[in-house]
């Protein structure tokens, strides 16, 4: 399946400093990839690159098939973007503002303003200038601004920054809306896990540049979920114990002599019993209680904003 | 390229950049046509509106002037969105001096037309048309001349990002040009012809000279193009260079 973005071994350094450290991500038509990192992790620095404000040291970066480079300006007509706070002639309307991208972008339509305001919520403030709003208000307009060439791929630095709990709800409604319904691809950053976490489809997370995990929403719920983990003599029988004693289904063996429980988690002490009564020995029982927080945390070394 | 031009006009609406070209414009005339008595001297007129403009309001205003349009994008944080969209960038700077070039022209096509519309209205003899020519010609070379100073000003912008850099060199243009027209008013052959090496200075001695306002034919000077065409050339180039190769990092 072609890759709407990809990058390959993405790097940037700064004399001693190395801001990306080899950072290889993909995304396809419909994903949301949640680009997760503490403040300074090397996100925006990666997005940059992705856009052309920043040249990479090394690595490399297809858009849309082809490498980016060589295919800036048709895969710019493709790409809908805001990066950090979105900026904007103050002087200007919010629709001026948007009638510039318009022109900037060669779209004829003038309608396509109209349906992009909407979209973000900012209709009623359409002809207020822009110098009187919110930061908020400005987020929004981004993402009127991003929206409004139709592109097949968004890409949003941190989009909810100054958006009130009702504002990141609709954001996130809206993002999830148009990979969905209109298949778009989107890159979207953030160092808050609950605020990708509802709406990523894949999560990749950066710390100190380097992309530390990669990983899949099904996934992610896994690691979300409390169990009890059994040491014992022999997990080939203990398994085929749990299912025709208790009929447990939901474990997992992680590793050998480990086994996971995740239902019946009261049963613990039944379980033990159960597994002594046929000669599997028990060395140990564990109550896990990791969350998806203390698993980022884990990999970020305790940085992550939850 | 007219999309980049016209979003380029779009933005300087409501700003205050269009009252400072109309201000620009009409300053030099109003304080030339206050230097004069009952009987107005056409010639005289001409000359100190050629000066006052030449030498003091259009080097800090066209500097402030390609200083706003070029630093803005970076103050408003809109050099993210604009480097982003899918035009080459050198098409974007081309946008750029074509509006400055836009708005200086109106700032010297004003002050002319204000200049002569005040002396018709304070005199009873209408200018001669020989000094009509002389200064729509010496307007015209100042005109040129300023516009060869445009990528000049864009570059201490753009290296700057701030307007700073461009107001201090509107204010080192003046002196500079002050510097020649005392020489040629002194007769310091020295001082002129070192000015007329100098981007600026070489403007103002070439004025005075298409005015024969006092300017010494013994002294070695070369014409006013050839210095500003070759600014021109070298910061267009570098403008070009920067405006392609420069990375845009959070708070450039």
């Amino acid at each position: 399946m072609e890759y709407i973005l990809k990058t390959s071994g993405l790097t940037k350094k700064y004399k001693t400093h190395t801001a990306v450290d080899g950072i290889s991500l993909s995304l396809k038509k419909g994903e949301i990839y949640g680009f997760l990192g503490q403040n300074g992790a090397g996100k925006t620095t990666t997005i940059r690159m992705i856009m052309g404000l920043i040249k990479p040291t090394s690595g490399r970066i297809e858009l849309f098939g082809k490498d980016a480079e060589s295919s800036r300006k048709s895969a710019f007509e493709r790409i809908g973007s805001m990066i950090e706070i979105p900026g904007f002639y103050t002087n200007l309307t919010a629709v001026e503002n948007l009638d510039i991208h318009r022109r900037m972008m060669g779209i004829g339509n003038k309608e396509s303003m109209e349906e992009s305001l909407e979209q973000a919520g900012l209709l009623d403030a359409r002809n207020k200038r822009v110098k009187n709003f919110s930061l908020g208000m400005k987020q929004r307009l981004g993402i009127a601004r991003a929206l409004l060439h139709h592109p097949e791929l968004l890409i949003l630095d941190e989009p909810t920054n100054g958006l009130d709990p009702a504002g990141i709800k609709e954001v996130r409604q809206l993002i999830i809306d148009l990979a969905s319904k209109r298949n778009i691809a989107v890159l979207v950053s953030s160092h808050i896990l609950s605020e990708v976490q509802q709406m990523a489809t894949k999560l990749g997370i950066v710390h100190r540049g380097r992309l530390v995990e990669e990983i899949e929403q099904q996934d992610l719920q896994m690691k979300n979920r409390h169990c009890v983990e059994f040491k014992v003599s022999n997990e080939r029988e203990a398994v085929m114990l749990l299912e025709q004693k208790m009929d447990i289904r939901d474990y997992s063996v992680p590793e050998p002599g480990v086994i996971r429980v995740f239902e019946q988690l009261s049963e613990s002490a039944a379980i033990n019993r159960m597994l002594v009564e046929n000669r599997i020995e028990v060395a140990e029982i564990t109550m896990l209680r990791e969350t998806l927080e203390d698993y980022f945390l884990s990999l970020t070394g305790g940085e992550l904003s939850a | 390229m007219l999309n980049v031009f016209y979003a380029e006009i779009l933005k300087l609406k409501r700003t205050q950049l269009l009252w400072l070209t109309l201000f620009g414009g009409m300053l030099p005339a109003v304080l030339s046509i206050f230097g004069q008595s009952r009987n107005l001297n056409w010639n005289e007129l001409l000359i100190n509106n050629s000066l006052f403009l030449n030498i003091m309001i259009a080097p800090l205003l066209l500097s402030l002037l390609a200083g706003f349009v070029v630093v803005r994008e970076y103050g408003d944080n809109t050099i993210n969105q604009l480097f982003v969209y899918p035009h080459h960038r050198v098409k974007i700077l081309i946008g750029k001096m074509i509006i400055i070039l836009f708005l200086s022209t109106a700032i010297f096509v004003l002050n002319y037309a204000l200049t002569l519309a005040a002396g018709s209205i304070m005199s009873e003899q209408s200018v001669s048309e020989e000094l009509f020519w002389k200064f729509t010609r010496a307007h015209a070379w100042m005109l040129a001349f300023q516009a060869l100073l445009i990528p000049v000003t864009m570059t201490v912008g753009i290296i700057g990002k701030s307007f700073i850099p461009p107001i201090v060199l509107g204010i080192v243009a003046v002196l500079i040009n002050m510097m020649g027209m005392q020489g040629v008013e002194d007769h310091i052959a020295g001082r002129v012809t070192f000015v007329s090496y100098i981007p600026f200075g070489s403007m103002i001695v070439h004025l005075l000279d298409i005015m024969k306002a006092n300017v010494p034919d013994d002294i070695y000077r070369i014409h006013a193009l050839y210095p500003q065409a070759a600014v021109f050339l070298l910061f267009f180039l570098f403008n070009v260079f920067y405006y392609t190769k420069s990375e845009v990092h959070s708070g450039s």
